[in-house]
């Protein structure tokens, strides 16, 4: 009950006026401890973002509960959204600010203490080595400088929870290489790191602990040998298919 | 709310705002260069209008047998014109022996306030001008001349047999359409032609005396202005000879003194300045508002989301009210700093004299009306970029944003022209509308009228509309169909079915246009009984058909055909009656507090067909049948449409005032959206279409009934009324008792996150 996120029977449903109701997530429950990267790993449409969504309550659970740091996310969601730094593809940032104003925007507007947030600006700008264009506006900077401030940004104001949703989508293969050495820096540094990823061998070299989700179930989470141990296959790929497989 | 957080939220928006060059030059600088340039360019345009008039030389021909009377006469006029003062368009002044009699009270307020100089600015500013010179040319054809501006007018003098042979010639020509422009013209009235009857051919006129046309161009403003100027000068100098005529006679005094009319206007010149400019300001103002305020406004919601920044904002610890208060904060600031940079601008450049206000809106306003003045703006500032956060906030787009624009803006320029009808004072329901309210009470007080309840009143709904609209927008953010635009719409794909919800309020708006535009186009459906048909039969009935066929959707479903309990039958008999006379009572009540026109009580009652009727042909036409098909389309296909969308309470209210808006005449609306709530209501409870028939059908046929007799309930006391009300409340509460539910209706309360009741068990 401890656990920095705790998921339990969390269910979301949809309603839509003309298709009914959809069901995106279907009971589903993990929890994370300190220092642990989580995965959850699916196709397309699976429930992963919409789970992340409601994790940062962006979207509001239909039933179930989820707490992150002993807050539950639909009675407490701004305490929830503190404690949480949430990086996904779909959050930009403003174009009219500059990659330090961004920073200290984002620490200040989460709580973060207004006498720290100038050497926490200063000290996530060099940790990123984004110095030399630091105070050019966001609008000016390549997709790869952009990324950085994002990431900047999520971690302005030092949270616990870091909620990555498919933080490698669309990045060339230098770029997502550093995205995997900045979650295992931050995982070294007792973070606890949710992220969600269709690709098998990004899951498979990051993650302590894999959560398989399809069609808004988790069919089988655990560590990776437990997976191969359940199911036989060695590779991630094998595993993923033959769970499906079994639910289907 | 954390107020350090809004704080520094709004001056994150605010740094944003004045980054963006885009928005500071749409939204800042350019109107407050376009007031100025349009008021530069109207004094541009008025002088070069003046100094075109002073030396326009008006060219006309004279032609016909008694022409060189009507020379005579122009001279005449031309004399008078240069002794006396400048021409006016008032011949009693023209023909007055110089300063003689009662004429020294030239300056009296009555004279100021004389309309003809002061109700048009335009007439107004002939005044000062000195006597327009005309010059007349030969024209053999003078219609050619005339039509190819060679001349700007002329004038056919006729002898009196040649009048009486045209006046037959007329008799007869009237019953066929004359294509001649010029001659058409000529009878209009123009400037000077009100008094002019024996200049232009009338019906009233003695046969053979002669007559003088003018003809001229009222398209053309030389041709309309000379020919009028013309008209009064002749006038003046004919009154002028009649005058010396009688005196000549041994008439013992001016013969225009004999009756001397004048109008004394008891408003200072402030007050009445003051109704003229109160009427234009809120206009004024809120345009300036929406102009300026728009597109912040757009930028703040709409913008963020398609930048998909504000999907990043919405995983910070603040709240989303926080957010919209905010955002709020920003647009009004904008909205206040344009126009009160507005009204700067406008005080500099009238105090340096660059532009001259007309003399109508030469008014002093007291230091304290400018408080209240702007104390009542502050709110109509808060309720417009309340409006404008809301529309931002519900599209998904930046363009969409500028769709809902649109109506946005024309609806409230609607509702704050309310403060040019006539007659309406704030001491009514007018106080209740947010905006209307605001303008009525802005003419009052420009007029130095202030009625403190009604501005409390008015300033109370102002801010509470402005609160709700905030709440609407903060929900808005809420829903994540339109903070993300990642849902797959399947629905689009499908059609049919599916699609019905959000196509039924079109369907309606397409039945209600219809039925508003045919009766006036359609010759048949003038009469009551095509109309009637027409609305019944062509609209509901088949309106209905139609829709279950396009949409192809279950009959049974869509037209809530279900069986009800017995006890459900007791209960609508006892509301045929009581629901009207609840009705009755509780406008009545609502009238001590709030004036309702008296029309609107007596509209509970009334009907709207002849009495000669026979009564069997009056039921079936405004019970039985408006009680199947109005049912059919409202309470099946309408309600079916919506009970998906809109939890209970606000499907009954929509329900019931679409119903009302189906029900054109203004006083009709408010009864028969009520009738609408309560019909909806029971269809809500039972689920069924049945009992909703004998309702309205029960109900009208009450109606009926008691106007046929004479029964004026209206007139009734109103603890007579109030009794009935346990019969009306009894009804309801079996009806709830034995409910039987409209199948999915959406939770009454947002406890359950927009999952129906039958869904909600089911994981």
């Amino acid at each position: 009950m401890n656990d920095p996120v705790f998921v339990k029977d969390l269910t979301k449903t949809y309603y839509d006026e003309s298709r009914g109701p959809v069901h995106a997530v279907r009971q589903i429950g993990f929890t994370c401890s300190p220092g642990e990267i989580f995965g959850l790993l699916g196709a397309n449409g699976a429930g992963k973002t919409t789970t992340l969504r409601m994790l940062t309550t962006i979207l509001k659970p239909s039933a179930g509960t989820a707490k992150i740091m002993g807050y539950d996310v639909a009675e407490e969601p701004v305490e929830v959204r503190r404690h949480v730094g949430f990086y996904s593809a779909t959050t930009a940032l403003y174009p009219r600010l500059t990659a330090r104003e961004t920073i200290e925007f984002f620490a200040r507007i989460n709580g973060y203490d207004a006498a720290r947030t100038p050497a926490r600006v200063d000290e996530l700008v060099e940790r990123f080595g984004i110095e030399e264009y630091a105070r050019a506006r966001i609008d000016k900077l390549s997709s790869g400088m952009k990324q950085k401030v994002a990431i900047a940004r999520t971690l302005a104001h030092d949270p616990p929870i870091l909620v990555f949703d498919e933080p490698t989508v669309g990045l060339d293969v230098i770029n997502a290489l550093e995205m995997q050495a900045i979650l295992s820096e931050l995982k070294a540094q007792g973070k606890t790191i949710l992220f969600s990823t269709h690709i098998m061998s990004e899951a498979e070299k990051l993650c302590d602990r894999i959560a398989i989700i399809h069609e808004g179930r988790i069919l089988a989470s655990g560590t990776l040998d437990a997976l191969r141990e359940r199911t036989g296959a060695h590779y991630l790929e094998d595993i993923f298919v033959s769970f499906i497989q079994e639910a289907a | 709310m954390n107020r350090a957080k809004i704080g520094l939220l709004y001056r994150h928006e605010m740094r944003m705002l004045l980054r963006d060059r885009r928005t500071v030059v749409l939204s800042v600088l350019l109107p407050l260069l376009v007031l100025p340039a349009i008021l530069f360019g109207f004094k541009l345009m008025s002088e070069w209008r003046r100094d075109q008039q002073d030396t326009t030389t008006y060219r006309y021909a004279v032609v016909g047998a008694r022409a060189d009377s009507v020379r005579a006469l122009i001279a005449r006029g031309a004399l008078l014109a240069a002794d006396g003062p400048a021409e006016t368009g008032d011949p009693a002044e023209a023909v007055d022996p110089a300063g003689t009699g009662d004429n020294a009270e030239t300056g009296d307020p009555a004279e100021a306030a004389d309309p003809a100089e002061t109700t048009d600015p335009a007439e107004a500013a002939d005044d000062d001008r000195r006597p327009a010179s005309f010059l007349e040319v030969e024209a053999a054809m003078p219609d050619s001349s005339l039509e190819a501006g060679d001349i700007d007018f002329y004038l056919e003098a006729l002898t009196g047999s040649e009048a009486d042979s045209l006046d037959l010639a007329r008799a007869a020509a009237d019953t066929m359409e004359s294509g001649d422009e010029a001659r058409a013209a000529a009878d209009t009235p123009g400037p000077g032609d009100e008094a002019g009857v024996a200049l232009t051919v009338s019906d009233e006129r003695y046969p053979g005396v002669p007559v003088v046309r003018v003809y001229y161009r009222a398209n053309r403003d030389d041709s309309r202005r000379g020919s009028g100027l013309m008209v009064d000068r002749m006038l003046d100098a004919r009154e002028r000879d009649r005058a010396e005529a009688l005196l000549g006679r041994g008439f013992e005094a001016d013969p225009d003194e004999v009756i001397r009319l004048s109008r004394v206007d008891v408003a200072t010149p402030e007050q009445a300045a003051g109704f003229y400019f109160g009427r234009l300001l809120p206009l004024l103002l809120v345009f300036l508002t929406l102009t300026g305020a728009s597109v912040a406004a757009m930028d703040s919601v709409a913008g963020e989301k398609e930048r998909g920044s504000l999907e990043t904002l919405l995983t910070t610890s603040v709240r989303r009210i926080e957010i919209v208060a905010a955002k709020q904060l920003t647009i009004l600031s904008v909205a206040l700093f344009i126009t009160l940079a507005q009204a700067g601008n406008l005080f500099v450049y009238l105090g340096l004299g660059i532009i001259e206000l007309p003399a109508e809106m030469d008014i002093e306003v007291s230091p304290v009306a400018v408080l209240v003045l702007f104390a009542l703006y502050i709110p109509v500032a808060i309720v417009v970029s309340s409006l404008l956060l809301l529309i931002s906030a519900y599209a998904k787009t930046y363009k969409e944003t500028q769709l809902y624009l649109l109506p946005v803006f024309l609806g409230l320029m609607v509702l704050t022209a309310a403060g040019l009808l006539p007659a309406v004072s704030l001491r009514s329901l007018i106080a209740v509308v947010p905006v209307a309210n605001v303008s009525v009470a802005v003419r009052e007080i420009m007029v130095g009228h202030y009625d403190i309840p009604m501005l409390l009143t008015a300033c109370v709904s102002m801010l509470l509309a402005a609160f709700l609209l905030l709440r609407w927008s903060s929900r808005m953010l809420d829903k994540e169909r339109l903070v993300t635009a990642q849902d797959l719409d399947e629905a689009d794909l499908a059609g049919g079915a599916a699609l019905f919800p959000r196509r039924v309020l079109l369907w309606f708006l397409g039945m209600w246009a219809i039925i508003i535009i045919a009766p006036s186009n359609v010759d048949a459906l003038t009469r009551l009984e095509g109309q009637w048909a027409f609305n019944m039969f062509g609209i509901f009935f088949l309106g209905s058909l139609l829709m279950i066929r396009v949409h192809r959707l279950d009959w049974r479903q869509a037209l809530a055909i279900r069986r009800v309990r017995p006890q459900v039958w007791l209960a609508v008999l006892l509301l045929v009656p009581s629901t009207l006379l609840t009705g009755i009572f509780v406008v009545g009540l609502s009238s001590v507090f709030l004036p309702f026109p008296e029309e609107m009580l007596e509209q509970f009652a009334s009907e709207l067909l002849p009495e000669d009727f026979p009564l069997w042909q009056i039921m079936l036409m405004m019970a039985l049948t408006p009680g199947i098909v109005e049912e059919m389309a409202f309470r099946g296909l309408l309600l079916h449409g919506l009970h998906r969308r809109l939890r209970p309470v606000v499907l009954i209210l929509v329900v019931g005032v679409i119903f009302g808006l189906f029900h054109q005449a203004l006083f009709r609306i408010i009864p028969t959206t009520y009738l609408g709530v309560v019909i909806t209501t029971v269809a809500v409870l039972t689920g069924s279409i049945f009992p909703c028939m004998l309702l309205h059908a029960g109900n009208n046929a009450f109606a009926f009934l008691l106007y046929r007799y004479g029964v004026e309930v209206e007139t009734w006391p109103p603890e007579l009324l109030l009794l009935n009300l346990p019969v009306f409340v009894f009804a309801l509460y079996l009806l709830y008792r034995y409910r039987t539910p409209y199948p999915g209706l959406l939770p009454f309360r947002k406890g359950v996150r927009g999952v129906p009741a039958d869904e909600r068990s089911r994981p």
